[in-house]
């Protein structure tokens, strides 16, 4: 069996989070794109390297659609990390680094007039609030962008797309 | 200024500690120079913790001498590039993981954390 719609999504913003390299016009080369995983010999912070996280699949019942079976709508809402580790005594500011990462981020999503649909997907994507903040020690600083799609599925099926 | 044990101890205890317990990591500098193998005292005790992200994070603090040679000295060490590519588990291939924090340089040891 396929993956479903959901995971489909998310492997879609990966896929796009990883052209972010000099050659494609970026000020930067993306370190790597990970997700969240509970095995932590995997993943140490570098600096530009993006982690994404899935935080709900909530269902939206008013932009569901008839037919037999009918499509019903879900709203995924993930969460684009991008990290920024800074030299030692470097004098300069982490956010302007994180304001531009964070910049990146959605110019990558949003690559082309109809990224919002996810390559038949998705039916509608949108951008939440951006934050900026620090690890706990202040060893790194992260850009959090979430990002919302909504996605159509047969109510019988969550892993056929239906527009 | 170093106080006298200070002194004393980064001649003889630092050297003889390295040796009899040290364990052979790779620093990988953050400017580009080259890597280098040197010995260091390892503490894998900490428990693996999540992230703002969600994600799981090893940790460990390493010990190795403050030198540009046999070590990594206090002054070249910088926590915003550099990494080091050790064991996480004993029989283990090694990983690289990055130096995050300078705890202490005291007494001839260089001592930092890595996730």
């Amino acid at each position: 069996m396929s993956n479903s719609i959901a995971e489909q999504i998310v492997l879609e913003v990966v896929s796009r989070l990883e052209q972010m390299t000099i050659a494609n016009s970026y000020a930067f080369d993306v370190a790597d794109v990970s997700r969240v995983q509970r095995d932590g010999s995997q993943w140490t912070p570098k600096n530009y390297s993006v982690a994404v996280k899935e935080v709900t699949d909530s269902r939206i019942p008013e932009l569901d659609h008839e037919g037999n079976p009918p499509a019903v709508a879900w709203q995924l809402v993930l969460e684009i990390g991008g990290f920024i580790r800074l030299a030692d005594r470097t004098g300069t500011t982490q956010q302007t680094k994180l304001n531009n990462f964070a910049a990146s981020i959605r110019k990558a999503i949003t690559n082309s007039a109809t990224w919002m649909e996810f390559g038949s997907l998705a039916v509608d994507a949108d951008f939440g609030e951006t934050q900026l903040t620090e690890s706990d020690t202040g060893e790194y600083s992260l850009a959090i962008v979430p990002l919302l799609v909504v996605y159509r599925v047969d109510e019988t099926d969550p892993f056929t797309a239906r527009q | 200024m170093a106080s006298r044990f200070q002194t004393l101890f980064k001649r003889t205890g630092t050297p003889l500690l390295v040796r009899e317990f040290g364990e052979t990591i790779t620093y990988h500098p953050g400017d580009g120079s080259s890597d280098r193998e040197i010995s260091a005292l390892i503490e894998r005790d900490g428990p693996q913790l999540l992230n703002e992200m969600g994600v799981a994070v090893f940790e460990a603090i390493i010990r190795v001498k403050d030198s540009v040679t046999e070590g990594i000295s206090a002054t070249e060490i910088d926590t915003g590039s550099d990494e080091v590519s050790f064991q996480l588990r004993v029989g283990e291939s090694a990983k690289r993981k990055a130096i995050m924090v300078v705890l202490s340089t005291v007494n001839g040891f260089v001592r930092f954390g890595v996730k």
